[in-house]
């Protein structure tokens, strides 16, 4: 396991208002939760790592998280 | 609005909830287990103090004639005063604010209690942070400001009544309670922080389960026949 995959997602693309939009983890967590859960629920976000892979979500969530 | 984004709203309304939810009990388990061990923590330290009065300074001389020195009779009844209400709400009544003000009052008094019954030993005053740390558990800042404030008045208030009993000595600088007080206040500007921060931990932790949650539901629809 490498130090990104350790950290979770780098960035997530989301699709809002029909316009995907790159966002940072922090810009991403500080989305109100039930905009967050709702991009999920609608398979409208893509999490990816530093080095732009994408990562599998339940990964990229598991390890979210502002701590 | 479409039928699909009214459902996913309405999802996504519960989902939130039940994290919401979710967070209120992580914070309400964790006041609980602190509560339980500040039962225990208080019973330990009646009983230790009960120890060292016993050990240091059991009996007082006139004469040839010998009593029970006060300090014995302070250790177990003044101790029993202030670990009794505590002990009895963290016993009948664990996760409410008051017992935790209570147990956060009662734990400094012990600090008292045993300061005085050192004659004031420096050494003992350590005993009040250490106290401060274990409020701090309960990731909830406001017992830490009862606790302190307490200290402040027991230190200010024996420090001018009875100061052989705070620092040992009859005549210490009037303003050596601010001193120590400066001092608390140093340690509870680290310890409020470690109480944000693990209240944060537990929203991140409620608002991880959400999302996993709601990954799981995505999941799922995807999976059912159209």
């Amino acid at each position: 396991m490498n130090a990104s995959e350790d950290k979770g997602f780098h960035h997530a693309v989301v699709k809002l208002d029909g316009n995907e939009t790159l966002l940072s983890k922090a810009q991403y967590e500080a989305m109100p939760l039930k905009d967050r859960v709702k991009l999920i629920l609608s398979g409208d976000v893509k999490f990816f790592d530093v080095l732009d892979r994408v990562l599998p979500s339940s990964q990229a969530l598991i390890k979210s998280g502002k701590r | 609005m479409s039928s699909l984004s009214q459902d996913v709203d309405a999802v996504a309304d519960g989902i939130v909830a039940r994290a919401d939810q979710r967070f209120t009990d992580l914070r309400n388990d964790n006041f609980r287990r602190i509560d339980r061990m500040f039962f225990w923590l208080l019973l330990g330290q009646w009983l230790f103090g009960i120890l060292i009065a016993v050990t240091v300074s059991p009996r007082a001389w006139d004469g040839t004639e010998w009593h029970v020195h006060q300090h014995v009779y302070a250790a177990i009844f003044l101790g029993l005063g202030v670990a009794g209400l505590p002990m009895t709400l963290t016993w009948l009544y664990p996760g409410r604010p008051l017992t935790r003000h209570v147990a956060a009052a009662s734990q400094v008094l012990f600090s008292a209690l045993l300061i005085h019954l050192t004659g004031g030993r420096i050494e003992t005053h350590f005993h009040v942070f250490g106290s401060l740390a274990f409020i701090a558990f309960y990731r909830d800042w406001r017992p830490l400001i009862t606790a302190s404030v307490i200290v402040a008045a027991d230190h200010f208030l024996r420090g001018w009544f009875w100061p052989e009993s705070v620092y040992g000595v009859a005549s210490p600088e009037w303003w050596r309670f601010i001193e120590h007080a400066m001092w608390v206040v140093f340690i509870d500007a680290f310890l409020v922080l470690s109480c944000a921060f693990g209240v944060r931990d537990f929203r991140a932790m409620a608002e991880q389960t959400a999302q996993v949650e709601a990954l799981a539901e995505h999941a799922i629809r995807g999976a059912r026949p159209a």
